[in-house]
């Protein structure tokens, strides 16, 4: 038996090379980085210790991070879980043309940086947005805000932008997840007179776990790392109001040529994505367990 | 149960059905607006015109040639070492799985600005650099990285109880991997291949460090040429989504291609649980 | 299943094999590589590519290779190759913070320049360029390409007329323009405020029309950034915020291409805050440029106002555009050089007299633009006049951390967020633990 389980490893081995090659180095050398004082291109480099996480946790712009991350991560998870939940149940349960839709809903994951920023920035600019415009043309002059230039409505737009790009990606994973659960199941819940909202609730829901999982985690991660949308929607700003730990990394080694600083903000990040992955991964396998 | 009430009950569900669809269609109306607003914009002042000035001031088929390639050998890479793995982490057993499996999510949560440099050493190191190759193997193992869990999470809801059925049967471990669960697992395989597609197709940060022969270079970086961000902006903003709508069809494409696949997986799958 | 899965290893593992035996093309030519953002290949007829080919006709033993790569990740790219060995020959990069710190890769080109030009090759250039390209010692580090002046504004002159108003030329006629435009529904004075360097270089005009000496002995640590006159030039920026000479929500548009476009392109706002170097509106190619600004009765100005109502009009800032640099580790110097030294003289003659990309930066070359309309000549003359008589200094700050400090605050103050006063105080603060 232990012979056998020597051989699964053969199983891993391929991927365990590509991640040694290419993802060890990476994270090896940023937490090294983290430990310098260094503008990210000059030879010379001065060991300072701890000094870039100090100055990092005494920065105010890294509690607007941490609490946009908070806000930004459980918003876009949870909108774009329901979201997809339901357009996938809908795929899911044999509609006509649900292949179109899904298809529709899917394509603004193509959308890239350059797209999003250039046709957003035309509907959400103040003066003459399509937008306001159509908000005016409706006698709602109130509601015709200056969108991104105010801090917690840039922060709401980012937000949703990021749904409008990634609920087609939480729809797919729900509907593969859902082409798993077997029709028999649902055909005894039929049997037993369920409605349409009491099998999904009492049948697919809870059948969904891992999918639920996958989508937290993924979610929990991708907000870490957001960075796109931000960045070409508001730039960080108005005033740091849309700061992300990945714009944040983005200033310091560009802008303020402070790469040692930098790195310590990557090191932060990949400690949190750890803890989170690592708690998520518990309750994952106790459930599974028990 | 009387006749009418059979009638009044379908008609119930057909009315709900109506509904659904027009929720539907206002939702994708939303999720498209923005699209829409993006190829009206390509088309502005001159028509299909913006078009043919990106195909003629690039040579576009090369650089399609090399996404192709790129893509295509990204994808089987993709394909192979994640299925593998995948299945590995999720229903064999072997010593420290479960840390290794922990390690290796750390390679989704690396930001690309903090990669660029040291898989630009390690290239170079492979003696890669300026070809066509060396965004291959990095792309791959972000991809591969990237949707582990994913996948792993899907071979975890397919049945054990199907795994030891082959065995009973006498076959081994990579005969069931073979057999049974890789086509049961289409579904979610071709979800993550969607993804690593959309991921290769798109990426050009590392592309344009490591490539610098214009020639070789991936579709994905012309957008760049027309839409210089500062000083003088040569081309007009509907060349650069002409530009950029060239660029991503293929994705669109794929998709729906890929999406049928996906489907098809739902009806072979004959999950008896 | 052994064999089966050690047959999928080695499939996975073929590309790497393959990628193993790349061929390798002789060489004859000596090889020039080169990296820059700009100047932009914008197709087969940049002007770029006219100056390579006619550079390798006269050096039939030189191969130029070009590389274009965007403004937004040109630097960083750079970064990676010059510090993993495989950096280009001959690279261009921005004035200030950037060249400062890619010192360790900039070729002293001292010596290259003293046998080319010989001992007073300094003269060859405008006194504003070198101070951007020399160290304190006086050394030469790099090539200056292309002269730009900051702090300008932009006014479409028929679009005023229009709305009944003339180009304003001191703050208190820009406040009554501008209420007079909004008044009839236009844009006033627009600015594309989400770009930090283009707040950076509005409020250093501005601050220099207060006190030029103020500002720069600031900056150069001598005085306090708490001082009466930079205090009165964050008022300034900020009150355009609120009092209606900006457009409303200003921060969270960009120059390029929100705010350019309309003015370029649409021809929809009267005024827009940008730099000489959009002078080359005059000689882009595309419809609608061509429509808005060489069309029949077109009329713009390019013209500065008096900030602070005190009879001067506002100097402008002047930086290098483009600084090209050599890689220290180039195996060809000499033929790198006679490329570089061929862009900034003969090349710079094609981009300054053919398309206007800048203003030049040799103190010997004419001005003689090909094909500028009437109204183009009168606004380039401006630009040469005030870049002979009225600049204040140097564009930008040098000091990145500075630089940041200096945007964030004025960003904040464009939202309200803080006072002048406190504005000056966080500047000072940052100012006072840069190493200069």
């Amino acid at each position: 038996m232990r012979k056998r389980q020597m051989l699964n490893y053969f199983y891993v081995a391929p991927m365990l090379l590509l991640f040694a090659a290419f993802i060890v180095y990476p994270i090896i050398y940023n937490v090294r980085i983290s430990f310098f004082e260094w503008n990210g291109i000059s030879k010379e480099m001065k060991l300072v210790g701890f000094q870039n996480y100090i100055e990092l946790f005494q920065d105010p712009i890294l509690i607007r991070i941490l609490i946009n991350f908070l806000v930004f991560s459980f918003s876009t998870i949870i909108i774009q879980g329901i979201l997809g939940m339901f357009f996938a149940s809908l795929m899911r349960s044999g509609l006509k043309m649900s292949g179109l839709y899904r298809t529709l809903i899917y394509l603004p994951i193509v959308a890239t940086p350059t797209i999003v920023g250039s046709v957003f920035s035309k509907i959400l600019e103040t003066n003459k947005g399509y937008l306001n415009e159509m908000l005016r043309s409706a006698h709602l002059d109130s509601l015709a805000l200056p969108w991104l230039a105010t801090p917690a409505l840039a922060t709401m737009w980012v937000i949703i932008v990021n749904i409008w790009q990634w609920t087609g990606y939480s729809m797919l994973v729900y509907y593969t997840g859902m082409l798993n659960i077997p029709t028999e199941v649902y055909e005894a819940a039929d049997i037993d007179g369920a409605s349409r909202l009491q099998r999904f609730f009492f049948v697919t829901f809870p059948m969904l776990r891992s999918t639920h999982f996958t989508i937290f985690i993924m979610g929990m991660i991708g907000s870490l790392k957001t960075f796109d949308i931000p960045y070409v929607l508001t730039g960080g700003g108005p005033n740091h109001a849309t700061e992300f730990f990945s714009t944040y990394i983005n200033t310091l080694s560009f802008e303020t040529f402070n790469q040692g600083k930098a790195s310590a903000v990557v090191t932060l990040m990949l400690v949190i994505a750890m803890a989170i992955t690592a708690v998520q991964l518990r309750i994952y396998y106790k459930q599974e367990k028990g | 149960m009387a006749p009418v009430r059979v009638e009044m009950k379908r008609k119930q569900k057909h009315n709900k059905d109506l509904v659904i669809h027009i929720l539907c269609i206002i939702a994708c109306l939303i999720f498209m607006y923005p699209l829409i607003v993006m190829f009206r914009k390509s088309l502005s002042v001159n028509g299909f015109k913006n078009y043919s000035v990106v195909f003629n001031s690039m040579t576009l088929h090369k650089n399609f040639f090399n996404s192709c390639f790129i893509v295509g050998s990204v994808l089987l890479i993709v394909f192979v070492v994640l299925s593998l793995s995948a299945f590995a982490f999720s229903k064999l057993e072997f010593p420290g799985k479960h840390i290794l499996y922990y390690v290796l999510l750390m390679g989704m949560m690396m930001p690309t600005a903090a990669l660029v440099f040291p898989v630009f050493m390690t290239v170079k190191q492979f003696g890669m650099l300026g070809s066509r190759f060396s965004v291959v193997l990095p792309y791959a193992a972000l991809s591969t990285c990237f949707n582990l869990m994913m996948l792993k999470n899907y071979f975890d809801t397919l049945p054990d109880a199907l795994m030891e059925a082959t065995y009973i049967d006498g076959g081994s471990n990579f005969k069931s991997f073979i057999y049974v669960m890789l086509p049961l697992a289409k579904p979610g395989l071709a979800f993550t291949l969607i993804q690593t597609f959309l991921l290769s197709w798109n990426e050009l940060q590392l592309a344009m460090t490591f490539i610098t022969d214009k020639a070789k270079l991936p579709l994905s970086v012309i957008p760049i040429y027309f839409s210089a961000k500062t000083g003088s902006a040569q081309f007009p903003v509907q060349v650069i989504f002409a530009a950029l709508i060239i660029c991503l069809a293929p994705i669109a494409i794929f998709y729906v291609f890929a999406s049928r696949f996906m489907v098809e997986g739902m009806t072979a799958g004959a999950v008896k649980g | 299943m052994k064999k089966g899965a050690l047959l999928l290893l080695a499939m996975a593992m073929c590309p790497v094999m393959l990628a193993g035996c790349g061929s390798q093309a002789p060489v004859e030519k000596t090889k020039v590589t080169f990296q820059t953002w700009n100047p932009a290949d914008s197709g087969p007829d940049s002007p770029i590519y006219k100056i390579i080919d006619e550079f390798e006709k006269e050096n039939p033993d030189i191969d130029v290779e070009y590389q274009y790569v965007g403004s937004s990740s040109h630097q960083d790219q750079l970064r990676v190759k010059l510090m993993g060995g495989e950096g280009p020959d001959v690279f261009g990069i921005s004035a200030g913070a950037s060249f400062e710190a890619f010192r360790d890769f900039e070729e002293d080109l001292t010596p290259f320049c003293k046998q080319t030009w010989g001992d007073n090759y300094q003269d060859k250039f405008l006194a504003s360029c070198l101070a951007n390209v020399n160290d304190g010692n006086g050394n030469t580090y790099g090539l200056p390409l292309g002269q730009t002046y900051a702090g300008y504004l932009w006014a479409d002159v028929n679009m005023m007329k229009e709305n009944g108003c003339e180009i304003p030329t001191n703050y208190s006629e820009m406040l009554e323009t501008c209420k007079t435009l909004r008044a009839n529904g236009q844009f006033p004075l627009a600015i594309g405020a989400m770009d930090s360097w283009l707040n950076l270089d509005m409020w250093m005009t501005i601050a220099a029309d207060v006190d030029r000496d103020a500002l720069y002995n600031a900056i150069d640590g001598k005085q306090s950034f708490e001082s009466e006159p930079i205090i009165e030039s964050l008022k300034i920026w900020q009150d355009s915020f609120s009092n209606g000479v900006f457009q409303d929500s200003a921060i969270s548009m960009t120059l390029y291409n929100e705010v350019n476009d309309m003015f370029q392109r649409e021809g929809s706002i009267p005024m827009f805050a940008n730099g000489s170097w959009a002078m080359n509106m005059y000689t882009l190619s595309d419809e609608e440029t061509k429509a808005n600004f060489n069309g029949e009765g077109k009329d713009h100005d390019i013209f500065l106002i008096d900030w602070n109502d005190d009879g001067k009009v506002a100097p402008v800032t002047a930086s290098t555009d483009v600084i090209l640099c050599m890689n220290p580790e180039s195996k060809v110097k000499d033929a790198a050089f006679k490329w570089m030294s061929y862009l900034v003289t003969a090349g710079q003659d094609v981009l300054v007299n053919q398309y206007l990309e800048y203003m030049p930066t040799l103190s010997d070359m004419e001005l003689h633009v090909e094909g500028l309309s009437e109204d183009g000549q009168k606004n380039l003359e401006y630009i040469v006049e005030n870049g002979k008589t009225n600049v204040a200094g140097v564009r930008g700050i040098q000091y990145a951390e500075l630089s940041t400090a200096v945007c964030d605050q004025l960003e904040a103050l464009a939202l309200g967020d803080v006072t002048p006063e406190e504005a000056a105080a966080k500047i000072q603060q940052v100012s006072e633990s840069v190493a200069r």
